[in-house]
């Protein structure tokens, strides 16, 4: 039965003309110019005298929409004030906003308002440090669309999930089919859904990295405004004078949660939104990995569970928010999938011709989430490689690994040249962190082995021991996992059972007890940061060794797996169940039990936008350039030589437009509010000559004006052309893929038409 | 086993040796310093700096007089890697003359130094002294001839596993025991120890024990030998009750587990007891949180009856009577219930007992202030 006759019956109809008939609505309204409400008036803060939560504009009626607010104002100190809004008479969610820090080199703000439910009370209120002069004026509050484009998204989700239903009942009723299928079905669907709760709030957990990549989301947002693609700098992060973060930290998966922010959503709903998906591409990918591993979808579906509830993806999710480990997460399984289909697989068999296909997407989704959990992952496959070195060099699967490599190294090509060409030729921050140590970030054994967690607050345990500490870990289940494993081990039970799945658990037994020492704070990692500046600077890079439990938890959980697998085909069947029940009950106590303490302890956080977080945080500062000093940036601050006269100037993303003049004998220069990454270039507009842009003062764009120079430069940054070169790369290499899969599908159709003729 | 093994048996002999001559070398002074008055306006001093390689070391103060006050000792460093060097802060209390501390160090140290102070009374400090000693090798050797017999022990029992001599059952019974142990034993697998009152009295007692010779032993500090005789070997103070703590809980599951063989002539029947009874709450309790031989330590703290009156005892009968228990309920299930149902019950009532005890271990190592006490 086809997906068409699947969708062709009434109800599907039904829900597509009622989605069509909101869309209409939805696109009036989206057409329709907003309404703008404009008012007058000016508030002056008395000088030293601090004023918190001061009404500057009163009962101010709206209808439900979603506004940019506009204010007026006139200040001579940055992030000392702020302006928001309030309204005690809409409920509680009605009315969503942060308001907007107010900088001296502003004149206006430009944040925005969420309100769900009209109103005649809203105030606009000011908070004012009493530093400074501070002179607030009109008040403009301009309607968007974006409520008509959230209403058309929600929509269109909720009718693609509703006829998917009415799809699968049809399929159900017309075919039947198999009654495994659908209870791994619903199987997936809970723990796909448990695994969410925590995301299923209209607020985000505190995360030690979440502000962090909350901007990066709205960087995305602000790069896909200003038409840049893909994004390289994120314009409006350091008070508008661009972070080249997402060069170095990839943010493939993050176009998902700036493309709701482009539709309307705020930052905290995309934020949560991208975790859900996150979850569920996890619970799917594992499923489908673990169970292609063990060719058995139970046992799929158990170790789906555990690794989807296991300690380390909730540390990495809820307590770190650490989006790039969470998000790495999703791609290892692909990588062991492939690698032991490649070392097991027969090797004339079809299939084995697609074996490259789940390394490839495993290695470009390590390489474009975490680059340091895909040189983990590297260094992993070298050792498996040396383990099964004679396999290596057979001639089918040395092609089908070096495929798999290039794939991914193709697929990837277009971030790895940008992000080589800035490690290489940019003298970056990070390049000076490896005074760090790591060794007393370690776990204790106790930790590692840890079962009934709580919502910890203390993430650098070794000053304090562990109590009260942060769920870090591989959890109970798994090392129990680990211990009933070397016991068969131990007692010869291996040696009777000749099967690829129990070669790859040993190995994972042998790689995931190596990863869990290496997490450990016994190991000597401060003494290996001793030796040279090549290990000091390798090791800080780590920053924690949990992070080695990430893969440690994938490799337990093929030992699990392994396990399972061997009772149930040594038809123990009694001790399958058992281990089934061991599995589920693990996974209420363990991993269910801390998401509901998280839920219930941790502290909640609601941002909506980007002005919400402010500008300026970019957590540890690996990518700014060496030297440059961020409590010196704001926005709007043009420097000039004395000879120089700057009449006006416009700015924008990544690019600014300065009117001005060199009245001296020599050449002069115009410091711009841009961080001076390479690629800046500027014309003279009248000309088009380009005009030479230097490092200036705290790494901002420099622009030498020549002698007598009068008129118009316009600064942008252009992305160089070998970097243009490198998506053209990755575009064909995508083009190449997905004219092979084509053609294959083609060819098997046939296939089957010829086979099934010749069956006739 | 032995010819397979004789490589492995000689490899152990000759580094059993060599690790045996190091025990005799002779303590070798590293730093000193003497003649140090610290006063009410100078009441702080710090020795010139040295270096440390892995050992033990000990830092030997003695004052000119009684001290008055109270003047504490310690070795510092001014940057180390990561728990390099561990030792405590320790007291020349009013009316002594002399202290005498360990430092225990894992990893090559520099820019150590020794730092005294006062409360404000005047004292005069004869010597600062710090030596290299050999309880370093003497916990070398220990930990080799344990380890050795650890490791031949398993060979052998492997040897036995493959030739089949030994059942089914009691290779269970040998791994789900171990596995007991490690699981009661998990709040201290860590480098400290969880602070409970009665554990820092029965450590501070072992101290007393194993450092002040005209201290008399009490019938209740036999059991104290144990860990005196670990720390004489070398081992901090943390550590030694962490290895008694180890052996009592051995002890206590091969004891428990052969009277119940013995009782009830069944090895699943005594296996289940055995883990009843070690993985009770109320025995792990006792151990991290009243020390284990809590009810002595009541009776001469608080006078004869206190163990009665805080409840102590009836908390030991009862986990003596649960264990009868549910014993007893398993040997019923075996006459009369259908095996697999037999099989499913056992099974939850495992999960339960051993949900429970990890419950416990995991609340004291996650709640436990840490203490790091090495002497």
């Amino acid at each position: 039965m086809s997906i068409i006759e699947m969708l062709r019956q009434k109800r599907v109809y039904i829900a597509v003309g009622v989605a069509i008939l909101i869309s209409f609505v939805c696109v009036i309204g989206i057409i329709m110019p907003g309404k703008e409400y404009l008012l007058y008036g000016n508030y002056y803060f008395t000088e030293g005298i601090a004023e918190h939560g001061t009404v500057i504009y009163d009962e101010i009626s709206l209808p439900p929409g979603v506004y940019d607010v506009i204010l007026e104002y006139d200040t001579n100190t940055s992030m000392k004030n702020l302006c928001y809004l309030e309204d005690g008479t809409v409920y509680t969610g009605g009315l969503l906003t942060n308001g907007e820090n107010l900088h001296k080199n502003l004149r206006q703000t430009d944040f925005r308002m969420w309100l769900f439910e009209g109103t005649k009370n809203l105030q606009m209120k000011v908070l004012y440090g009493g530093e400074g002069m501070l002179i607030t004026g009109n008040l403009t509050i301009r309607e968007t669309n974006a409520l008509w484009t959230m209403v058309l998204t929600i929509t269109w989700s909720i009718v693609v999930a509703v006829c998917a239903i009415f799809a699968f009942g049809k399929y159900d009723k017309a075919v039947g089919g198999d009654i495994e299928k659908k209870n791994i079905f619903w199987g997936l669907v809970c723990i796909a859904v448990l695994a969410s709760v925590p995301c299923m709030q209209n607020a985000n957990l505190t995360g030690g990295d979440l502000g962090y990549h909350l901007m990066r989301i709205e960087g995305i947002k602000d790069g896909l405004k200003s038409g840049q693609f893909p994004i390289r700098i994120e314009p409006e992060w350091l008070f508008g004078h661009g972070y080249a973060n997402a060069v170095f930290y990839c943010s493939t998966l993050l176009y998902f949660p700036a493309i709701l922010r482009l539709l309307g959503f705020t930052v905290m709903t995309s934020y949560n939104a991208y975790c859900i998906a996150v979850t569920i591409a996890t619970v799917g990918v594992a499923y489908y990995c673990f169970a292609g591993i063990f060719k058995d979808r139970y046992i799929g579906l158990l170790c789906s569970g555990l690794y989807t509830f296991s300690v380390v993806r909730i540390f990495h999710m809820f307590f770190r928010a650490a989006v790039g480990e969470y998000s790495a997460l999703i791609f290892m399984p692909l990588v062991l999938y492939g690698l032991y289909r490649a070392f097991t697989e027969d090797i004339k068999s079809k299939s084995y011709k697609n074996v490259w296909i789940p390394i490839t997407i495993g290695y470009a989704g390590l390489i474009q989430t975490h680059v340091l959990t895909c040189e983990i992952t590297a260094f992993l496959t070298i050792i498996i490689c040396l383990i099964l070195i004679k396999k290596v060099f057979v001639k089918e699967t040395f092609c089908v690994l070096a495929k798999g490599a290039l794939g991914a190294f193709f697929a990837s090509f277009w971030y790895l040249i940008p992000f080589l060409d800035y490690f290489i030729n940019e003298d970056l921050h990070v390049h000076y962190v490896s005074g760090r140590t790591i060794q007393e970030r370690g776990l204790y054994l106790a930790q590692v082995f840890f079962h009934w967690w709580k919502a910890g607050y203390k993430t650098l345990t070794n000053h304090e021991g562990m109590a009260e500490s942060h769920a870090m870990g591989v959890g109970l289940i798994l090392g129990i996992g680990l211990a009933v494993f070397f016991v068969f081990w131990f007692s010869g039970k291996w040696k009777t059972v000749k099967a690829p799945v129990i070669g790859l658990a040993k190995i994972s037994w042998v790689l995931g007890s190596l990863l869990i020492v290496l997490s450990l704070s016994i190991f000597p990692w401060d003494k290996l940061h001793g030796i040279n500046d090549t290990f000091a600077s390798l090791i800080s890079s780590i920053q924690f060794p949990v992070r080695f439990l990430s893969w440690g938890t994938v490799f337990l959980v093929v030992v699990f797996g392994s396990l399972l697998w061997y009772f149930k085909e040594s038809d123990r069947k009694q001790l399958f169940y058992a281990g089934t029940v061991v599995v589920i009950v693990s996974i209420f106590t363990s991993g269910i039990y801390l998401m509901d303490y998280l839920c219930h302890d941790r502290e909640l956080v609601r941002v909506y936008n980007e002005e919400g977080m402010g500008f300026g945080y970019v957590s540890g500062g690996e990518y700014l350039i060496q030297g440059t000093d961020t409590s010196a940036l704001d926005f709007g601050v043009l420097t000039f030589s004395e000879n120089v006269e700057v009449i006006s100037y416009e700015s924008g993303a990544l690019c600014m437009k300065v009117n001005c003049i060199n009245y001296g004998g020599n050449t002069e220069y115009v410091e711009l509010p841009l961080l001076h990454y390479n690629g800046y270039r500027a014309f003279d507009t009248q000309t088009g000559e380009e005009l030479n842009t230097v490092k200036g003062n705290n790494n901002v764009v420099r622009v030498h004006l020549p002698s007598g120079f009068k008129g118009e430069i316009d600064v942008r940054f252009v992305s160089p052309i070998h970097w243009r070169l490198s998506e053209v790369v990755t575009y064909v290499w995508w083009i190449c893929i997905g004219a092979i899969v084509v053609k294959r599908r083609i060819g098997k159709e046939k296939r089957e038409v010829r086979n099934a003729e010749n069956v006739e | 086993m032995w010819n397979k093994y004789k490589i492995l048996f000689g490899i152990e002999i000759i580094v059993l040796f060599f690790l045996l001559l190091g025990c005799f070398q002779k303590e070798k002074l590293i730093w000193a310093d003497a003649d140090i008055v610290l006063t009410e306006e100078n009441i702080l001093y710090k020795g010139t700096e040295f270096s440390v390689k892995p050992g033990v070391y000990q830092i030997r103060v003695s004052a000119s007089d009684a001290v008055l006050g109270q003047v504490w000792c310690s070795v510092k460093a001014n940057s180390s890697p990561f728990r390099a060097f561990r030792c405590n802060e320790t007291v020349l209390t009013n009316g002594s003359v002399f202290l005498e501390s360990e430092i225990y160090v894992v990893g090559s140290t520099d820019g150590l130094y020794a730092e005294c102070s006062t409360d404000g009374q005047a004292v005069r400090i004869e010597n600062i002294e710090i030596y290299r000693t050999n309880l370093g090798n003497r916990m070398g050797v220990f930990l080799f001839v344990l380890l050795s017999a650890g490791l031949n022990y398993m060979l052998y029992f492997r040897e036995r596993i493959l030739l089949q001599s030994i059942s089914k059952e009691k290779q269970f019974a040998f791994w789900s025991l171990s596995a007991c142990i490690i699981i009661t034993l998990f709040p201290y697998m860590t480098d400290y120890i969880g602070y409970a009152p009665q554990v820092m009295k029965l450590c501070e007692r072992i101290k007393q024990l194993s450092e002040n010779q005209t201290v008399v032993w009490a019938v209740e500090d036999l059991l104290l030998a144990l860990p005196v005789l670990f720390r004489k070997i070398g081992f901090s103070l943390m550590v030694s009750y962490k290895m008694y703590i180890f052996v009592i809980t051995a002890a206590t599951t091969v004891v428990t587990y052969y009277l119940l063989f013995w009782c009830f002539k069944k090895e699943t029947a005594a296996l289940l007891g055995t883990v009843v009874y070690i993985l009770a709450p109320q025995r792990i309790m006792s151990v991290y949180e009243r020390g284990p031989i809590g009810v002595m330590l009541l009776n001469r703290e608080f006078g004869e009856g206190a163990a009665w009156q805080s409840g102590n005892v009836w908390c030991i009968l009862l986990i003596c009577i649960k264990t009868l228990v549910v014993v007893g309920f398993y040997l019923w299930l075996e006459k009369k219930a259908d095996p697999k149902i037999k099989w499913w019950i056992v099974f939850c009532l495992v999960l339960v007992f051993v949900g429970e005890a990890v419950y416990c271990v995991n609340n004291i190592a996650y709640t436990y202030a840490p203490v790091w006490i090495y002497s």
